[in-house]
């Protein structure tokens, strides 16, 4: 796996419950300003990989950003964004009240909240009242406190309608360009193609690189499985 | 610091919200207006003068219902948020995981000060009808005493929700340790001292591994400086220590009810994985 200077490197991370071991070794880079989007089965540990690089879960092996290491709850804290696959808010807060204590934990002035004009959910509303979509939309709003170097988002268009897509695409672009390292966790990586640089599949426990975006635009299908598999046919041939 | 504040204050408005504290300071209002009424019926009945009655009677009370509101409060902390999947929002964001733990134990305690000085305003106003100069030391005894209690059991809330994977598990684990610090160690203390002959040294080392008792014992300490309601403890307290230096061996257990049941709830939610 190449090295990125300044970008998230991971190194041989190994992390496994029980007798199971979930990622054998996972090594990937993402560059600033790169998208890439981290794709696989069911179950493959993708959502694992991005909890242990957080510090939501320990791990074996190593993972730094910009050089250095990301430790738990460390300084670089604040250097990343993160959307858990099934974002958890206060349902007796409001919108505004969520939003302004996650801007006060990372040090972020309201006024510098990422979205755009009419996409969040009225501030006065309880989280409680609110649909999937309007709840990813404030959970996506929170990982983008700040203009962190490095976002880690699963499923982040997940129960969201087509406004909320375009406004994800947007923010995820907009983070890149200003040279911010993102991955993208999805089961389908064609639902993200015309977004992501690269494709990185977790396989075993490993991260191997996948098709490239052309491969499955081309293709239109959204079984990422078949087409790699269909590529390592043709290889072997 | 700021992430403390932060999230001490978000934990008192979730609180408040979820009618902790409204709920709470009615129950302890009542309950504690209530017990001082029939005190001072009783005082009232026997020709006596002053709160002394009252105030023994409200430090019963408050040595049972605050503990239990703070053991709750703290028991709905962090397994509360584990299982609603909130905690994993708070603890990537920067700060770290003791942030978290001071902070949600301030916000928490902050909560149930407002609930004990409901109630203990209620009962004051009622006192001030009859208290004398010198009952204010004894309206201060229980209110220092009830404050202590009830912080420190919150600190072991939390810890005990650090510790369980639900709430549920949580509350059922608090209400049985809010029984034993009220009633059950007492028992304990009662059959044994006479059996093991602990002496008063080991009643004391007894007493301060029950934060409820140490408030207890607090409270009659600052209602009666010469300790003759504690009997023979009491005079081995004020020969070996004295007032003052007991005074500070029972604020400082509280203490340390706090801080070590903090840290270790933080050492338990350091190696939390979500």
């Amino acid at each position: 796996m190449r090295s990125l200077e300044s970008g998230l490197d991971v190194e041989s991370i190994s992390k496994s419950y029980g007798d199971r071991a979930l990622l054998d070794g996972a090594s990937f880079a993402v560059a600033p300003g790169e998208i890439v989007c981290l794709t696989g089965d069911n179950g493959a540990g993708k959502s694992t990989l991005l909890r242990c690089l957080v510090g939501l879960a320990r791990y074996e092996g190593t993972a730094s950003l910009g050089g250095k290491k990301l430790k738990r709850g460390g300084r670089l804290q604040s250097e990343i964004g993160y959307l858990p696959q099934a974002p958890a808010l206060v349902e007796t807060a409001t919108v505004e009240e969520t939003l302004l204590m996650f801007a006060s934990l990372r040090g972020v002035d309201p006024a510098d909240i990422e979205v755009g004009e009419g996409s969040l959910p009225p501030l006065d509303e309880r989280v409680g009242h609110l649909s999937g979509g309007q709840r990813q939309r404030i959970a996506l709003a929170i990982a983008f406190l700040g203009r962190p170097r490095l976002l880690l988002l699963d499923e982040p268009t997940a129960n969201l309608d087509d406004e909320g897509r375009r406004m994800a695409t947007h923010m995820m672009r907009a983070a890149a360009e200003r040279g911010a390292a993102i991955v993208v966790v999805s089961p389908a990586a064609i639902d993200l193609a015309a977004l992501a640089d690269r494709i990185l599949m977790l396989r075993g426990g490993q991260v191997v690189e996948g098709n490239t975006m052309a491969e499955l635009i081309q293709m239109n299908t959204g079984n990422v499985r078949d087409i790699t598999g269909r590529r390592e046919m043709e290889a072997t041939s | 610091m700021s992430g403390v504040r932060t999230l001490a204050g978000w934990e008192f408005r979730n609180a408040v919200r979820t009618r902790w504290v409204l709920g709470g300071g009615i129950a302890f209002a009542f309950a504690s207006v209530g017990v001082v009424m029939i005190g001072m019926h009783s005082t009232a009945e026997l020709g006596l003068t002053g709160v002394g009655p009252a105030a023994t009677s409200l430090l019963g009370l408050a040595m049972l219902l605050p503990p239990l509101i703070g053991l709750l409060l703290g028991a709905g902390a962090i397994a509360g948020g584990r299982e609603r999947g909130t905690l994993q929002m708070i603890l990537v964001q920067p700060g770290g995981r003791r942030s978290y733990v001071l902070g949600a134990f301030l916000g928490l305690a902050a909560s149930i000060w407002v609930i004990l000085a409901a109630g203990l305003a209620a009962s004051a106003l009622l006192l001030g009808a009859v208290a004398e100069l010198n009952d204010i030391r004894s309206l201060l005894a229980v209110a220092a005493a009830t404050f202590g209690a009830a912080t420190a059991s919150v600190a072991i809330g939390m810890l005990v929700s650090s510790y369980c994977a639900t709430r549920a598990q949580a509350t059922a684990w608090c209400v049985v340790l809010w029984f034993f610090f009220g009633v059950g160690a007492d028992l304990i203390l009662v059959s044994l001292v006479p059996a093991l002959n602990i002496g008063p040294a080991g009643v004391l080392a007894t007493i301060t591994l029950n934060p409820v008792e140490s408030a207890r014992t607090l409270a009659l300490l600052i209602m009666d400086p010469e300790l003759s309601a504690l009997g023979p403890f009491g005079a081995f307290m004020t020969w070996e220590v004295g007032v003052v230096g007991a005074i500070a061996i029972l604020v400082g257990t509280l203490l340390a009810w706090c801080g070590g049941t903090l840290a270790a709830a933080h050492q338990i939610v350091r190696r939390i994985e979500l």
